[in-house]
């Protein structure tokens, strides 16, 4: 089980949110091709470190979330507000 | 034509009465009679929402209470404001026309419930579905919280050391009650009536 800061509520459990994917992912120009937005919709790195990912906390305040997950160990380094940029650890 | 007689979401086996473990001091349940009215500012609109509800907006986690009314924070910019029941759909209308077009104003009278608990264990029956810390050091009174209770999204708010308003999705309500009998039947509780 997780345990992620909100932002605006604080720490609370996993089962608060749903998982939202990839929060690197950025959308092409409109006239970038069907490979780019093929790559865009289904493409996506499966690390083995620090990943970036949307989360929902859907049975909160209702807010999309930007985690800085590790996926091996499960540490979160940040979480932010939606439109705020994070700093993914090196190691 | 005078509009039919509005009935109870938590349905027809929430009538007033004792029950579970008899003696101590029992839980106690009341639907609380209410209009909810949910208001979410746009860019910039926070000021027109606060002048509009007429009393400063609490913050997140937090709620404003006066008496019987109360001005809950669910989300950044979005409130939930709550009184005592008047004329259907007044408080909408009022609040929607006092704060203008940067403030989108939805009345919840029929979509939300505002269940009462009250009594020393009311805080223990609560704490058995909840995942947020309801001790009086992390929740004190003017607290509010929204989390998942047996699947359910509830908002809890702090009223006093010994009461919790619990704002529930209108059809949950009933599901609701049947989880809330099952916590607090160690300690018996009552259903009062709606007030």
């Amino acid at each position: 089980m997780l345990r992620i800061n909100c932002p605006f509520c604080g720490i609370r459990d996993e089962a608060e949110f749903k998982f939202g994917g990839d929060a690197s992912v950025k959308r092409p120009p409109a006239d970038a091709g069907a490979e780019a937005f093929y790559l865009y919709a289904y493409e996506r790195d499966n690390p083995k470190g620090w990943y970036v990912e949307w989360w929902h906390h859907v049975a909160g305040c209702r807010q999309w979330l930007k985690v800085v997950r590790h996926t091996v160990t499960h540490d979160i380094a940040q979480v932010a507000k939606a439109g705020d940029a994070v700093s993914v650890p090196q190691s | 034509m005078s509009a039919p007689e509005r009935l109870s979401p938590f349905g027809p086996e929430f009538t007033p009465g004792r029950h579970g473990a008899s003696g101590g001091s029992p839980v106690t349940l009341a639907e609380r009679k209410v209009d909810i009215v949910q208001v979410m500012a746009g860019r910039g609109g926070d000021a027109a929402a606060a002048s509009a509800v007429g009393s400063v907006l609490p913050g997140p986690g937090k709620a404003e209470i006066a008496g019987s009314s109360m001005t809950v924070w669910i989300q950044p910019s979005g409130w939930l404001v709550i009184r005592p029941r008047a004329e259907e759909g007044a408080l909408a209308r009022t609040l929607a026309s006092a704060a203008g077009d940067s403030v989108a104003v939805v009345d919840q009278g029929h979509g939300r419930s505002v269940l009462r608990l009250s009594g020393p264990k009311a805080g223990d029956a609560l704490a058995k579905g909840s995942r947020v810390d309801l001790h009086a050091r992390a929740f004190p009174p003017g607290s509010a919280a929204t989390t998942s209770i047996d699947h359910m999204t509830v908002t809890i708010v702090k009223v006093d050391a010994s009461t919790f308003d619990l704002v529930l999705p209108g059809n949950f309500s009933e599901a609701f009650v049947d989880w809330l009998r099952m916590a607090a039947a160690e300690f018996g509780y009552e259903i009062g009536r709606p007030a």
